[in-house]
């Protein structure tokens, strides 16, 4: 392999907290109460992949079932919502309601004293409600769109608008 | 064992910072997000691993750890096919959990469904294994 500039990394990571940041303005409109949070603590890690005739979204959402899933179009975003009941995982219940936040900082220094019954060493799965924003930077035919969920991971394929749609009627020239 | 890049150790503090969290900046895509719970009798292991085949999942103990990895196909990327976001985890992503010294891993049992492995170890009762007694005279 090719030894990497030390410099392209700093620039890259400079990029990619560029784009945290960014994104952090994104979610902000998109959903609910519980949205303003750290820049970078995403709910739902996203790839984006575009191809010739697509553009599609790969999301992660492990743990939910595909009736929890909803996915909707609109304002040029891809609107990812998982949603799903407080206990249904084990006694996820007990935790206060912005556990999740502080959680994950005690759980990757250790022990992390839950209740009398359950001990949790590590806590840093997201049990509860999750959605995210994707902004789709093309024009796509969002009535042909089609969406699969399998092993917790949703796959959205966003057909592209065709360009003759695009630039309206073409005429021809004689 | 080879040598860190001082870049990423970087991004790791950067990860680390309070309020960051765990998922942030720096976070290591090799690893998956695990929920370790311990109660009276049962050990539970439970791993995000979203979009894998279940025998494409391996779950070992070994001297006291209980290392979880799993493997999938790469992604192909091409001239035709151009990633816009990449935030998902690697395609190759491993975890090790230590494990009580009460664990019994004969009986131990992993589920996975959903894109969530449960494995589930039964424990041995505690005072077993506390070591041995010796009377103050």
């Amino acid at each position: 392999m090719t030894r990497r500039d030390p410099f392209d990394e700093i620039e890259d990571l400079l990029e990619r907290m560029g784009r945290e940041f960014e994104e952090l303005g994104g979610t902000l409109e998109g959903t609910g109460p519980e949205v303003p949070r750290f820049p970078g603590a995403r709910d739902v890690d996203v790839d984006v992949i575009e191809d010739d005739e697509a553009v599609t979204v790969v999301a992660d959402l492990p743990g939910f079932d595909a009736d929890d899933v909803e996915v909707e179009f609109r304002d040029d975003a891809l609107v990812i919502t998982g949603s799903r009941e407080e206990s249904s995982e084990f006694e996820v219940a007990d935790a206060d309601d912005d556990a999740g936040a502080t959680d994950a900082g005690d759980a990757a220094d250790g022990a992390h004293e839950a209740d009398d019954e359950v001990r949790y060493h590590r806590r840093e799965r997201r049990l509860r409600s999750v959605s995210r924003r994707v902004p789709i930077p093309e024009p796509i035919e969002a009535d042909a769109a089609t969406a699969s969920f399998d092993a917790g991971v949703l796959t959205v394929t966003l057909p592209k608008r065709s360009s003759e749609d695009d630039r309206g009627h073409t005429i021809d020239v004689s | 064992m080879n040598t860190t890049n001082p870049f990423d150790e970087i991004e790791q503090f950067l990860g680390r910072t309070p309020f960051a969290g765990d998922r942030a900046w720096g976070r290591d895509l090799r690893t998956a997000d695990i929920d370790v719970a311990e109660y009276d009798d049962e050990f539970v292991v439970m791993a995000d691993l979203p979009g894998f085949d279940r025998d494409e999942i391996d779950v070992r103990a070994h001297e006291g750890r209980l290392t979880i990895a799993a493997e999938r196909d790469a992604e192909r990327e091409d001239a035709d096919r151009r990633y816009l976001r990449r935030e998902r985890r690697h395609e190759s992503v491993t975890r090790t959990v230590d494990l009580p010294a009460t664990a019994r891993l004969d009986d131990a049992a992993a589920t996975y469904r959903h894109g969530v492995l449960t494995v589930t170890i039964p424990l041995d009762a505690p005072d077993a294994d506390e070591g041995h007694r010796i009377d103050v005279n």
